[in-house]
């Protein structure tokens, strides 16, 4: 297991050089925005790590809530899943909305706009930090049933955000894929993508992992000083 | 190429990696302090 997660970490660092040295040096810059496009490889794999993690969080959720009442052990690691998966999730969602800022500064000539894209995912944001905000400051397993009712509802809003460019005419681009016949990169740019989606997935894969870990541990460690106190009391 | 977007690339690129490494370093804090 060990020797697997070293070579975990060596793929994803090599996916990830790999990806820099496509994003930066090989594929050509766009006509129109220049070198300034090359933002994209990152923010679209921001985004796609995002989506990626939220839906992580959305399962785990829904097996916490099956599991709370049948089976404790399964309903902790759904929940050590969660937690590790939404807090990723919010990482990605920081940085597609910093990066498409970065992009957006020179391209549009403002640093924001109230579109519907723009507005739904920052609504996403702050749903995800509110989530992460009740696990901090709210205890027991009360907590954790309504994490794991709000992380359901949280994640109404993906959907929204996903079709947020097909139902409403917004100022952010078409989508890149599945975007109809106006949409889309020049296939000489794919390369960047593909790389950069495979290695910033698996940093997220990796990270939590991490994460997981950490949680399972906090989690036994709860449990061990709540047996101590019933002892005590007892 | 205009220096701004130059900037604005780099600055991007940069960012991403503070976010994501400052998140792997707050993993190993919550890590070490659980340990002791």
């Amino acid at each position: 297991m060990k020797l697997f997660r070293w070579l975990w970490v060596v793929l994803t660092l090599g996916l990830l050089v790999q990806g820099f040295h496509v994003a930066m040096f090989v594929v050509p810059p766009d006509s129109n925005q220049g070198d300034i496009q090359r933002i994209f490889y990152y923010h679209i794999s921001a985004w796609c790590g995002m989506s990626v993690f939220f839906a992580v969080n959305l399962i785990a959720s829904i097996a916490y809530l099956v599991y709370r009442n049948r089976n404790h052990d399964r309903a902790m690691k759904a929940d050590a899943l969660a937690i590790s998966t939404a807090e990723m999730g919010v990482v990605f969602c920081t940085v597609g909305l910093i990066t498409g800022s970065l992009w957006a500064r020179p391209v549009w000539g403002i640093w924001w706009t109230w579109d519907e894209r723009l507005t739904s995912t920052l609504v996403l944001y702050l749903i995800y930090v509110a989530y992460l905000l009740l696990r901090r400051f709210a205890a027991g397993p009360q907590m954790q049933t309504l994490a794991a009712v709000m992380a359901i509802f949280g994640y109404a809003d993906v959907p929204i955000v996903y079709m947020s460019t097909r139902w409403w005419r917004t100022q952010h681009p078409a989508p890149v894929f599945f975007g109809g016949p106006n949409a889309g990169l020049d296939p000489s740019m794919y390369p960047a993508v593909w790389w950069n989606l495979a290695g910033w997935l698996a940093w997220g894969i990796m990270i939590v992992s991490f994460r997981y870990g950490v949680a399972l541990r906090d989690q036994r460690k709860e449990q061990q000083e709540a047996l101590r106190a019933l002892e005590v009391t007892g | 190429m205009n220096p701004m977007f130059h900037r604005h690339l780099v600055l991007a690129y940069a960012v991403t990696w503070v976010i994501q490494l400052g998140y792997l370093a707050y993993i190993a804090l919550k890590w070490r302090s659980g340990k002791s």
